[in-house]
């Protein structure tokens, strides 16, 4: 029984370190799937982060601060379109100073609107986007049904559940809608597309604003749904964990949701084991160094795992 | 007079400091078939994409039924009317033919798109026309030619007033080229204009109405084919007639005694999802033997395995049984036989599509002068001194009249003919003693045929072997010596091209075709279930 919980309460945890990944792996998704490398997810996430909290903090409303995160991820993708698309830049070089960008620019302007040292005031939960609870379809019982259903599916933040119908609605926009078709093939083969008579930068233009108001998501996730405030460079890499995550998952909506979790699960679990004896040596083992095993994993995933990964053929030519 | 359909007025256009059009004018009347010829690097494929707006002018007019239009893209051109046939397809290989035609329409819902109605019509288009490929095949399975008409259905679905076909007989065989030709002439009764840019003049001089010559960018006669010769026709074009050499004029004593290369029981399996499929050969204990001083064409079906078998000599692609016997050393298929040893035993190989396997698009005419050939190129060009390579370049360049004269101008850019060009220019330059040539002169013009016909003879004399395929009858009756036709990956039959004329060869394939017939029926069902 106790194992049983403990179990759920990781896997109750990898749900939740997931949501940050998956917005941010389906925001590169839509731009990679239409040919633009987005390297600047990171950037977009933490500045939506920032955005967010600090409009939650001023209004005191989580949703006024949703739309404010979901409008900072748009204009930071169109940066990005503009330079990649209109002006034919280099996508990785762009990505990289939208990275820079961000970390710099959240943190002036943190400090220069709140003077905490970069950091937003602590928010509180009417500040925050609320958590969900499922309706009552299972008695509360010790049966390992009503278990599942309410210590691991309910109860999330709201942005989670957005989350998992974010992955099916993508999937199925790829596979039936028209204007999937088009992304698809602007990433493919934009020349066929051209053929065609559809216009490839308008195209990849949607793409990467629709990408970034995803982001947007998952920077607002971050700040005002999981979190409760901005801190300095507090997406730590998530953006680039969820590149990874989106090759492992070869580009494809549902595995690219699969490998979120599986991210989702190493960060719950090296959580877990700072509070754990590790083969006997407690006190021995610096948390730095668990800490770390997200990352090692994620290497380890991405150079033997993956197999054969195939990018969107014409990713990152214009 | 009819109206004018389509009217081109002085398009300039500049790439870089190369002038590809300098003033061309062009009218297309209505309801006719015009044509246009040009040696290669004319700029014929330039105007064309000036009038789909897939390429934008420096300056000039385009006049689309009496109203000045500017074509700004694709759509825009579609819109008014004009469709294309493209020299290089481009099609979402895994989506189906239908998904592919369909992906430009207007987008009516955002969710689901419905096919239903889409499919009746070009169903429908499908059948008036008489396409063979069906709608739902994924775009892989069609070969080349199928690939290029699945751009007329698309043009025809969407309302194609103005057709465009850039280069579209490079690679028919001779009862596709037939097919064409009735089409385009039921467009033409429908009142379709259709342009057509094509280096057979002699299909162009029965097809068209009316034909433009282009020369360095600009149109310099518009004439009837109807008033004058075939024979006057390449003098306007090349200024002066055209002579194509014939084998028959051949030096006998280059004949070797021992074969240069005996293939004997060659197999190869289709592979599906990386394995080896026994009941499905692709090429099937195939027997050919090639002498020192003679040139050989294999003729077949399209698909017939023709293509595959040069490959494999070529050693691009594995054989599973059987041996290839190269200048009395033998190959077996575990030797690992493969196309860097080949070449080092003096094989050469123009392969084709050109810029899929021939070429690097991506790299300038100076590297693809030596492509393949990089480790002699360590010590007869010496890497670290650019002007021999470049001199060695522009030797070729000049030697094959490859125009523009850029030596460091991306291959890519340049005119499929030009690249076609340049690769047997690379290939023959290294004096090969096997030559392997897969459609030799597909896109060189008329002028560049000739002499093209000439270097593989002098390769002949001089005691080299050449192997070819072509989906020209002409072609292979003027060029070779001995057929050998292929069927389904078989060897049947051998003729010496002497004892044959054309309409002979032709009665030889379809013969074939009549024979085997039933036989593809059933094998396209075993394929289905």
């Amino acid at each position: 029984m106790d194992s049983l919980l403990s179990w759920l309460q990781l896997f109750d945890a990898s749900f939740r370190l997931a949501t940050p990944l998956l917005f941010a792996a389906l925001a590169g998704l839509l731009s990679e799937r239409s040919g633009i490398i987005d390297i600047g997810l990171e950037g977009k996430m933490l500045f939506s982060a920032f955005a967010g909290a600090a409009m939650a903090t001023i209004s005191g409303s989580p949703w006024q601060g949703l739309m404010v995160a979901v409008l900072a991820g748009m204009l930071f993708s169109l940066l990005h379109a503009f330079v990649c698309i209109t002006h034919k830049g280099d996508q990785v070089v762009s990505g990289i100073a939208i990275n820079m960008l961000a970390l710099a620019l959240s943190s002036i302007l943190a400090q220069r609107l709140f003077s905490l040292g970069g950091m937003t005031p602590i928010l509180s939960s009417e500040q925050r986007l609320p958590s969900l609870n499922l309706p009552s379809l299972i008695d509360k019982d010790d049966s390992w049904i009503s278990l599942l259903y309410w210590k691991l599916l309910s109860g999330h933040n709201i942005l989670v559940y957005v989350g998992f119908a974010l992955v099916i609605a993508l999937w199925l926009f790829f596979k039936f809608s028209p204007l999937g078709k088009r992304l698809y093939a602007a990433g493919q083969d934009p020349l066929a597309l051209a053929r065609a008579g559809v216009s490839v930068a308008a195209t990849r233009y949607m793409a990467l604003i629709a990408g970034g108001a995803i982001c947007g998501l998952s920077g607002a996730y971050l700040s005002i749904g999981h979190g409760a405030g901005f801190f300095e460079n507090m997406t730590v890499g998530k953006g680039f964990i969820a590149l990874a995550a989106l090759i492992f998952g070869k580009w494809h909506p549902i595995r690219v949701f699969g490998a979120c979790l599986l991210f989702g699960f190493l960060e719950a679990l090296t959580i877990r084991l700072q509070g754990l004896a590790i083969f006997g040596i407690d006190s021995l083992v610096p948390i730095q160094l668990i800490e770390i095993l997200p990352y090692v994993l994620t290497l380890l995933v991405l150079a033997g795992f993956v197999g054969h990964s195939i990018a969107p053929k014409a990713l990152g030519k214009s | 007079m009819l109206a004018a359909a389509l009217q081109l007025k002085d398009i300039f256009k500049h790439y870089q400091q190369v002038e590809a059009l300098g003033g061309a004018c062009l009218t297309v009347a209505a309801g006719s078939i015009h044509g246009i010829i040009g040696e290669n690097g004319a700029g014929k494929s330039t105007l064309m994409q000036v009038a789909y707006g897939v390429t934008q002018p420096d300056s000039g007019e385009i006049v689309v039924d009496g109203a000045v239009i500017k074509i700004s893209s694709a759509q825009v051109a579609i819109k008014h009317g004009i469709g294309m046939l493209h020299q290089r397809v481009s099609w979402l290989d895994e989506m189906s033919v239908l998904e592919n035609i369909v992906l430009g329409d207007e987008i009516k819902s955002y969710v689901y798109q419905d096919l239903t109605k889409a499919r009746q019509e070009l169903e429908q288009l499908r059948r008036e026309f008489g396409f063979s490929f069906s709608l739902d095949v994924a775009m892989t399975q069609l070969n080349y030619s199928e690939r290029q008409l699945v751009d007329i259905l698309r043009s025809l679905y969407r309302g194609v007033r103005i057709l465009i076909l850039d280069e579209p007989m490079a690679l028919l065989s001779p009862d596709q080229a037939d097919y064409l030709t009735k089409l385009l002439v039921m467009l033409k009764l429908q009142g379709i204009s259709v342009i057509i840019v094509s280096h057979k003049l002699a299909s162009l001089h029965q097809l068209c109405d009316v034909i433009s010559v282009l020369s360095n960018g600009k149109v310099v006669h518009d004439v009837r084919p109807s008033s004058l010769s075939l024979g006057q026709l390449s003098k306007l074009m090349v200024g002066r007639e055209i002579v194509l050499p014939h084998a028959s004029s051949r030096n006998k004593q280059a004949l070797t005694h021992a074969p240069l290369l005996n293939v004997s029981n060659l197999t190869v399996y289709a592979q599906k999802r990386g394995r080896r499929v026994r009941s499905d050969p692709l090429l099937e204990q195939c027997n050919l033997s090639l002498f020192g001083g003679e040139i050989v064409a294999i003729a077949g079906l399209p698909n017939a395995g023709q293509e595959l078998l040069l490959d494999v000599i070529a050693g691009l692609h594995h054989f599973n049984r059987g041996s290839i016997e190269l200048f009395g050393k033998e190959y077996r298929a575990k030797n690992h036989y493969c196309i860097a040893k080949a070449r080092k035993l003096g094989v050469a190989y123009a392969p084709n599509p050109t810029l899929e396997i021939g070429l690097i698009g991506q790299l300038s005419m100076i590297e693809s002068s030596f492509l393949g050939y990089q480790s002699k190129g360590l010590r007869q060009f010496s890497l670290f001194n650019p002007s021999i390579k470049k001199q060695h370049c522009i030797n070729l360049m000049k030697q094959w009249r490859i125009r523009p004269l850029l030596a460091h101008m991306l291959s890519g850019n340049f005119s499929g003919g030009n690249q076609q060009k340049m690769v047997l220019a690379r290939e023959l330059s290294r004096q090969p003693k096997l030559l392997l040539l897969n459609q030799p002169t597909q896109g060189v013009d008329a002028g560049a045929v000739e002499y093209v016909y000439q270097q593989l003879f002098a390769l002949r004399d001089n005691g080299g072997c050449i192997l070819f395929c072509s989906s020209d009858l002409d072609e292979m009756i003027s060029l070779s010596d001995r057929i050998v036709i292929i069927e389904q990956g078989k060897v049947v039959t051998q003729v010496l091209t002497a004892d044959i004329d054309k309409a002979q060869l032709g009665l030889l394939l379809v013969k074939e075709v009549l024979q085997q017939q039933p036989r593809q029926e059933t094998s396209t069902q075993g394929n289905k279930s």
